[in-house]
C-alpha cells in the first residue's frame, strides 16, 4: 500500500481546510434571500451578534439563518464522513456507513418515542432520545456479535443488520398505529434536514464530536495495518479487538450525534470516504481526516442547493444527498467491478 | 418574549372571553355569534337544532318482539347465504327508513363534525382515530385512522351511507366498499365555499336540507360578518406555520390561506408553489411578516415552552419583537368543517383587534 510523506498529507489537508473556509463564506453570500453584502456593515453585525444586540434583517440573515446553519452542515457531514471511513476501515467492507450497527433504527425509533411522549417535535428533548436509541443498537449489536471476548468482523455486521431491521420494523408499527399529529415530523426527520440551530446547540454538538474525532484520528496507523487483515495487524502491534471496540463506540457516537441534530442523512458516510480513496489512496492517516474536511464541504453544498433549488421552499437535503448518491454510487461499483468482486 | 394565545384556544374550553363577541350589526334578531369551538352555541342559534334526533318511531313492546324475530330471522339468512353477503346486505338495509334512522359511518373528522352539526350524530355507527369533535365523536367506534381504516370494521356496522374524503382517505378501500354494495359519498371541498356545498351535500343525503341550509346561511353570515368587519382595514402581513421545526408554512391553496385572505390578512408564503412547503427562515426574515400564527398542535401547556424558545430565537422578524405571535388551533384551520369560520373569526380578531372592540 502507498503512503503518503508528510508533506503530502499537510499539503493536501491544508487544502482541504482552505476550501471549507471558501465553501463556508459561499453559503454565507449565498442564498434565496437577496441581501446587500457589504463588508464593513457585516462585520459591524457580527459584533452585534456577539454582543447579542438586535441585528438589522440581513444581518440576522447571514449570521442567524446561514452561518449556524452552515456550521451544522460541516459538522454532521463531516462526522459522518469520518465514521463511514472508519467503519469500511473497520470492517474492511466498502459497503459500510455510519448506520451500519443499527444506529439509524435505533435512533429513528428512539426519536419517535420521544416525539410521541414528549407530545411534540421539541428540540429539547428528541435528540437525546435519538443518541440514547443509538447507543443502546450499538451496544446490542455488539453484545450480539461478541463471542468470548472477540468481536468478529462478520457477526458484527450480521448483528447490525438485525439490530437495524428490528428497530426499523418498530418505527413502521409506531407511524401505523400512532394517531399522533407528530407523523409528519418524523417522517420529515427521517428524511434528514438541516436547520438554524442555536450557537449553544452547535457548541455542544462540537464539543460531543471532540472526543469521537481525537480517538479515530489517532488510530490511523492501526486501520492501514487493519487493511493487512486483523491477525498481520496483531503480530504488528495493533492491539485487534480493543480497536474494534473503540472505533465501534466512538464511531457510533459521532453518527448518533449528527443523528440527533439533523435525521437521517444517507449516502454522505458512503460516498464521500470512496471519493478520497479513489483521489489520494487508501493511506488512512489522509483518509480519515480528509474525509472528515470533504464530508463537511460536500453536505454543505447539498445543503445549498436544499435551499435554494426551489425557493422560497426547501428541500430535505437528505434527499438531495440521495440523488446525487445514487447514480454516483453506481457509477462507483460500475468502475470498481473487479475490485469489489474479488 | 410573551405568546400570546388566541382568544380562544384549545378545544372551545377557554372560550369565556368569547362571552362578548360582538353583535352583528345588521344581522336579525341580534343573535349572538356561537361560542368558537363550541357547536352547543349553534344549537342556541337555532332552537330547531335541538330537537330529538332520534325520530325513528319507537315500536311499541309487542311489535319489538315481532321486529327482533324479524332481524333475527334476516341473521339467519345472512349466515346461511354467507357466501353471498352483498346481496343479503342491500336486503337488510332497505328494510330501514333511511331519512329517520340511517346507520352513518364518517371516515374523516371533517365529515364527523358535519354530521353532528346536523344533529345527525347519534346515528353515527363508526368514526375515525381522528375524529375528536364534538366531544360525544370520541365516544363513537373508531374504525382506524385516515388511511388504514378497517375495511372489516367498516362492514361489520352495516352502514346505511359512508361518507369519505377522496384525498384522506384511500381510494381503493372507497373501491373496495362500493363493490361490496354499500352506499359511500366522497367529499373534498379545496375552498371555504366548497365547504359549505360538503354541508348541504351531507344533509341532502341525511335528509336534512333544511337544517343544513339554515347552518350554512349561518356560516355565511359569520363571514360575511368577518369581510364586514375588515373591509378597508390596512392589510397585515401573517406567517401561518403548521411545525416550527421544519419550518412548514401554509402555502397557496389551502383553507389557511383562504382565510388569511378573508381575514384581512397577507400570507408570507403564498408565492411558494406547493401548498405545505418547508419554507426558507431567511425569506421568512426578509419579508417581515407583522403577525406570526403558531397552528403547529394542540399542546399541553407545558409544550408552549418550547414555541417560546423557537420563535423567542428570531427576534428580528417584527411579529416576535412586537409580541404578534399568536397560538390557534390547528382543527379550526385546517379541517374543512363548520368550524373554519371560528377559526376565520378568531384570525380576523387576532389581525384586526380595533375592528372587534366590543361596545358597551
Amino acid at each position: 500500500m502507498a503512503l503518503v510523506t508528510r508533506s503530502r498529507l499537510f499539503s493536501i489537508l491544508g487544502l482541504f481546510l482552505l476550501a471549507l473556509i471558501f465553501s463556508i463564506l459561499f453559503a454565507l453570500f449565498f442564498g434565496p434571500a437577496r441581501i446587500n453584502f457589504n463588508f464593513f456593515e457585516m462585520t459591524r453585525q457580527f459584533i452585534a451578534l456577539l454582543r447579542s444586540e438586535p441585528l438589522s434583517g440581513d444581518g440576522a440573515i447571514v449570521f442567524r439563518v446561514r452561518l449556524p446553519r452552515a456550521l451544522l452542515a460541516v459538522l454532521v457531514g463531516g462526522g459522518l464522513a469520518l465514521a463511514g471511513a472508519s467503519f469500511q476501515a473497520l470492517l474492511r467492507n466498502p459497503l459500510a456507513d455510519p448506520y451500519i450497527l443499527g444506529v439509524s433504527g435505533g435512533s429513528a425509533f428512539a426519536a419517535i418515542i420521544g416525539m410521541i411522549f414528549s407530545s411534540s417535535f421539541s428540540f429539547g428533548a428528541v435528540p437525546i432520545f435519538a443518541f440514547l436509541g443509538a447507543l443502546a443498537a450499538i451496544f446490542l449489536a455488539i453484545a450480539a456479535a461478541r463471542t468470548s471476548g472477540k468481536l468478529p468482523v462478520i457477526t458484527l455486521l450480521l448483528a447490525g443488520v438485525v439490530v437495524n431491521a428490528f428497530f426499523a420494523a418498530l418505527v413502521m408499527f409506531l407511524l401505523s398505529v400512532s394517531s399522533s399529529r407528530h407523523l409528519p415530523s418524523a417522517i420529515y426527520w427521517m428524511m434528514g434536514q438541516i436547520s438554524s440551530r442555536s450557537y449553544s446547540a452547535i457548541g455542544l454538538t462540537a464539543l460531543y464530536y471532540l472526543p469521537a474525532l481525537l480517538v479515530l484520528l489517532a488510530l490511523g496507523r492501526d486501520f492501514n495495518l487493519f487493511a493487512l487483515g486483523e491477525e498481520p495487524a496483531g503480530q504488528l502491534g495493533v492491539n485487534v479487538e480493543r480497536s474494534k471496540l473503540l472505533v465501534s463506540i466512538f464511531a457510533s457516537l459521532l453518527t448518533a450525534v449528527a443523528v440527533s441534530v439533523s435525521g437521517l442523512i444517507g449516502f454522505v458516510g458512503l460516498m464521500v470516504p470512496h471519493i478520497i480513496r479513489m483521489a489520494f489512496g487508501p493511506d488512512h492517516r489522509l483518509l480519515l481526516p480528509a474525509s472528515f474536511l470533504f464530508g463537511g464541504i460536500f453536505l454543505l453544498l447539498c445543503d445549498l442547493v436544499a435551499r435554494v433549488i426551489i425557493a422560497p421552499a426547501e428541500l430535505p437535503v437528505g434527499v438531495i444527498t440521495a440523488i446525487l448518491g445514487g447514480p454516483f454510487f453506481i457509477w462507483l461499483l460500475h468502475r470498481s467491478r473487479e475490485q469489489f468482486s474479488r | 418574549m410573551k405568546i400570546r394565545r388566541g382568544p380562544a384556544t384549545v378545544n372551545g374550553e377557554k372560550s369565556a372571553s368569547y362571552a362578548t363577541v360582538p353583535r352583528i350589526p345588521g344581522w336579525e334578531g341580534e343573535r349572538m355569534l356561537p361560542k368558537p369551538g363550541n357547536l352547543a352555541g349553534l344549537q342556541d342559534t337555532f332552537p330547531e337544532v335541538r330537537e330529538s334526533p332520534d325520530k325513528s318511531p319507537r315500536l311499541p313492546d309487542s311489535e319489538l318482539g315481532i321486529f327482533v324475530v324479524r332481524k333475527f330471522f334476516m341473521c339467519a339468512i345472512f349466515l346461511a347465504l354467507a357466501g353471498n353477503s352483498l346481496s343479503c346486505r342491500k336486503g337488510l338495509s332497505q328494510d330501514k327508513d333511511l331519512a329517520s334512522s340511517p346507520r352513518i359511518v364518517s371516515l374523516a373528522p371533517n365529515l364527523t363534525e358535519i354530521v353532528f352539526a346536523l344533529s345527525m350524530g347519534d346515528h353515527l355507527a363508526g368514526v375515525t382515530d381522528f375524529c375528536d369533535y364534538p366531544p360525544e365523536a370520541r365516544t363513537k367506534p373508531r374504525l382506524g385512522g385516515l388511511k388504514n381504516i378497517s375495511l372489516e370494521a367498516v362492514l361489520a356496522k352495516n352502514p346505511d351511507i359512508i361518507f369519505a374524503t377522496k384525498d384522506g382517505n384511500d381510494l381503493t378501500l372507497i373501491a373496495e366498499l362500493q363493490r361490496f354494495g354499500l352506499k359511500v359519498e366522497a367529499y373534498q371541498p379545496r375552498t371555504i365555499d366548497e365547504v359549505l356545498d360538503t354541508i348541504l351535500g351531507i344533509g341532502k343525503e341525511l335528509g336534512r336540507q333544511n337544517q343544513a341550509e339554515q347552518l350554512v346561511a349561518h356560516l355565511r353570515d359569520q363571514g360575511r360578518f368577518v369581510v364586514n368587519s375588515v373591509a378597508g382595514a390596512k392589510p397585515v402581513s401573517v406567517l401561518l406555520a403548521y411545525q416550527r421545526e421544519p419550518l412548514i408554512l401554509a402555502g397557496p391553496g389551502t383553507f389557511a390561506d383562504d382565510l388569511i385572505k378573508k381575514a384581512g390578512g397577507i400570507n408570507i408564503a403564498a408565492d411558494a408553489k406547493i401548498p405545505y412547503p418547508i419554507y426558507s427562515m431567511e425569506i421568512v426574515i426578509a419579508k417581515r411578516p407583522e403577525f406570526i400564527l403558531d397552528v403547529s398542535m394542540s399542546e399541553p401547556d407545558s409544550v408552549d415552552k418550547a414555541r417560546e424558545q423557537f420563535w423567542s430565537r428570531w427576534p428580528d422578524i417584527p411579529a416576535v419583537k412586537n409580541g404578534k405571535v399568536a397560538v390557534m388551533n390547528p382543527d379550526l384551520i385546517n379541517r374543512p368543517g363548520p368550524r373554519l369560520f371560528t377559526g376565520l373569526i378568531q384570525m380576523a380578531e387576532i389581525l384586526h383587534p380595533e375592528r372587534f372592540k366590543v361596545k358597551k
